[in-house]
C-alpha cells in the first residue's frame, strides 16, 4: 500500500546509496497500455443482455435474421438486447459458447454502425497512439474481408455483411488466432436458414 | 499507511540486494497479483429498467482526489466519462483522469494526468495522454466531455476545469465503429484492497441525436468487482464511491 516500506532515514540513505552504486532495477510488471477499458466478463457481452430460448424467440424481436453454423454445435447460452431498453434496428444477438475444442468464445451480431473502411483503418494499429497488439486483413466465408484482432483480452475477428456486423470474440489467452479464424469461417459461411441450434 | 503518496519507499528485486548492502527493514512487497488487479466500478443511466443506449455523448464532472496507491509501476487509479459502444461491453471510448505510479530503484512517485482511450472487443485501438490540465485542488471539479461528431463514428474528448475558460479538447477518438451508445461514469484502480478508489461524479448529463445536453435520469451502478468500496447514489445526477463491501 501507498505507505513508506522502508523504516528508518538512515535506511533510506543507505538503500539510496546501494542502489546508485549497483544500479539495481526495480523490476514490476510491464505497465498496461489499458488504463480504464472494461475488464472482460465472459459471461456478459451485453450491456442491457436478456436471455433467450432459441434463435426463434430472437428472430422475432431483432431487425435481422441471426445466423449460428450448425458445427459449432449448440450454444452455452443466447442473449439479445432487451427490447424494452431500444428499437429493434439497435438491438444486439449475442451467443455464447463452450466448446469442445475452441473453449468459450461469442458470436455477436447486430445492426452496423460502420462502413467497410473504418474496420480497415483498425490494420493501421500503432503502439505509439494506444492501439495494442495487431490487426490483421483477412478474408472469411466467401472471399468476405474481416479483420482479426489480437490484443492482450482478447482475439477477435470483425466483418460485415451488407448491414450487418459480426464479432467472433474469445479470450485472448484461450482463443487462438487461428482458431478465432476457423469460427469466424463457419459464421460467416452459415445462411440465417439453417440457424436454429 | 502513507497518506497521498508523492514518494515512498518500496521494494522489488532490489529487495534481497538492499537488505545484504545495508540491512535495513523492509516491509512485505506488495504482491504482484495486486499491481495487476484491475477493478472498476461502473455507473450509467437506467431511465427505465435498463440502461440507456442512444447516448452521443456523456458529460461528468469529477471531483478531483489524491488517492492511496500502491507500490505498482502501473496506472494505479482512473475516472472517466464514458460511452459503452453499441450496447455491448467491449466497446468503449472515454476521458478523465487517470494516476501514473512510477518506481524507481528506491522510491514511488504518482503523476495525476489526463487521458483518453477508446476501443474494441476490450482491447484498445487508441489514446493519448498528458499534464493534468487543471489545477490539483482536491474536492474541485473538473467537466470531462465524450462527445460524438454528428454523422461520424469520431468522438471528441474534452476538459472544461469549470475556470470560466471553457472547454479544452483533448483528443479526438476516431473509427471507433460507434455514433451512440450508454453515458457512463467509471471508477478504476490497480494495487488492491489498501489502496483508494474514491471518486464523486455529478452534474451527469447525455447527448441526444438533437446535440442536446439532457440530465441523467437515475444513476444505476451494474458493474463493481471493486472489493472493500461501493457505488452510492445521491441523486438523479450524482453518486459517489465509499467505502464498503456491497457489489454496487
Amino acid at each position: 500500500m501507498g505507505g513508506a516500506s522502508l523504516r528508518g532515514a538512515a535506511g533510506a540513505a543507505l538503500a539510496f546509496g546501494a542502489a546508485v552504486l549497483l544500479n539495481v532495477s526495480c523490476t514490476r510488471p510491464a505497465d498496461q497500455a489499458q488504463e480504464g477499458g472494461p475488464v472482460p466478463d465472459w459471461d456478459e457481452p451485453l450491456v442491457n443482455g436478456v436471455e433467450v430460448s432459441g434463435v426463434d424467440e430472437a428472430r422475432s424481436s431483432l431487425a435481422f435474421e441471426p445466423r449460428l453454423p450448425a458445427e459449432l454445435g449448440s450454444p452455452a447460452r443466447l442473449l439479445m438486447t432487451d427490447p424494452d431498453s431500444v428499437g429493434p434496428a439497435s438491438r444486439v444477438f449475442a451467443a455464447i459458447y463452450d466448446h469442445s475444442s475452441y473453449g468459450r468464445f461469442w458470436v455477436i451480431e447486430r445492426v452496423s454502425e460502420m462502413t467497410q473502411a473504418e474496420p480497415r483503418s483498425w490494420t493501421k494499429c500503432d503502439p505509439a497512439i494506444g492501439c495494442e497488439g495487431a490487426r490483421t486483413l483477412i478474408t472469411v466465408g466467401d472471399s468476405i474481408e474481416a479483420i482479426l484482432r489480437e490484443g492482450p483480452n482478447a482475439t477477435a475477428v470483425v466483418w460485415l455483411v451488407g448491414d450487418l456486423r459480426f464479432d467472433v470474440v474469445g479470450p485472448a489467452d484461450t482463443l487462438a488466432a487461428k482458431e478465432a479464424v476457423e469460427v469466424a469461417n463457419l459464421v460467416a459461411s452459415s445462411t440465417p436458414t439453417e440457424s436454429e441450434p | 499507511m502513507a497518506k497521498h503518496k508523492v514518494v515512498s519507499r518500496r521494494a522489488g528485486l532490489t529487495v534481497p540486494v538492499l537488505l545484504s548492502v545495508a540491512g535495513v527493514l523492509l516491509t512485505p512487497v506488495p504482491a504482484t497479483a495486486q499491481c495487476s488487479n484491475k477493478e472498476q466500478i461502473f455507473w450509467a443511466d437506467e431511465p427505465g429498467y435498463s440502461w440507456r443506449l442512444n447516448a452521443f455523448g456523456s458529460m461528468n464532472d469529477i471531483r478531483f482526489v489524491k488517492r492511496d496507491t500502491e507500490d505498482c509501476s502501473t496506472t494505479t487509479g482512473w475516472s472517466t466519462a464514458h460511452i459503452k459502444g453499441g450496447g455491448v461491453w467491449g466497446d468503449w471510448v472515454e476521458v478523465g483522469w487517470r494516476i501514473k505510479t512510477t518506481c524507481t530503484s528506491y522510491a514511488c512517485a504518482d503523476d495525476y494526468q489526463w487521458f483518453s482511450e477508446w476501443g474494441t472487443d476490450f482491447d484498445s485501438d487508441g489514446g493519448d495522454h498528458g499534464q493534468y490540465p487543471c489545477n490539483e485542488v482536491e474536492g474541485d471539479f473538473h467537466r470531462w466531455r465524450v462527445s460524438n461528431k454528428p454523422d461520424t463514428n469520431d468522438w471528441t474528448l474534452s476538459v472544461n476545469c469549470l475556470t470560466g475558460s471553457g472547454y479544452d479538447q483533448l483528443d479526438v477518438a476516431t473509427n471507433t465503429g460507434h455514433h451512440k451508445g450508454t453515458p457512463t461514469g467509471e471508477t478504476g484502480r490497480r494495487g488492491g484492497t489498501g489502496t483508494g478508489i474514491s471518486d464523486r461524479h455529478r452534474n451527469l448529463k447525455w447527448k441526444d441525436s438533437g446535440e442536446a445536453w439532457n440530465d441523467w435520469v437515475d444513476p444505476t451502478c451494474r458493474d463493481d468487482n471493486a472489493s472493500n468500496w461501493q457505488g452510492v447514489r445521491d441523486s438523479a445526477t450524482e453518486y459517489h464511491t465509499e467505502h464498503g463491501s456491497a457489489d454496487c
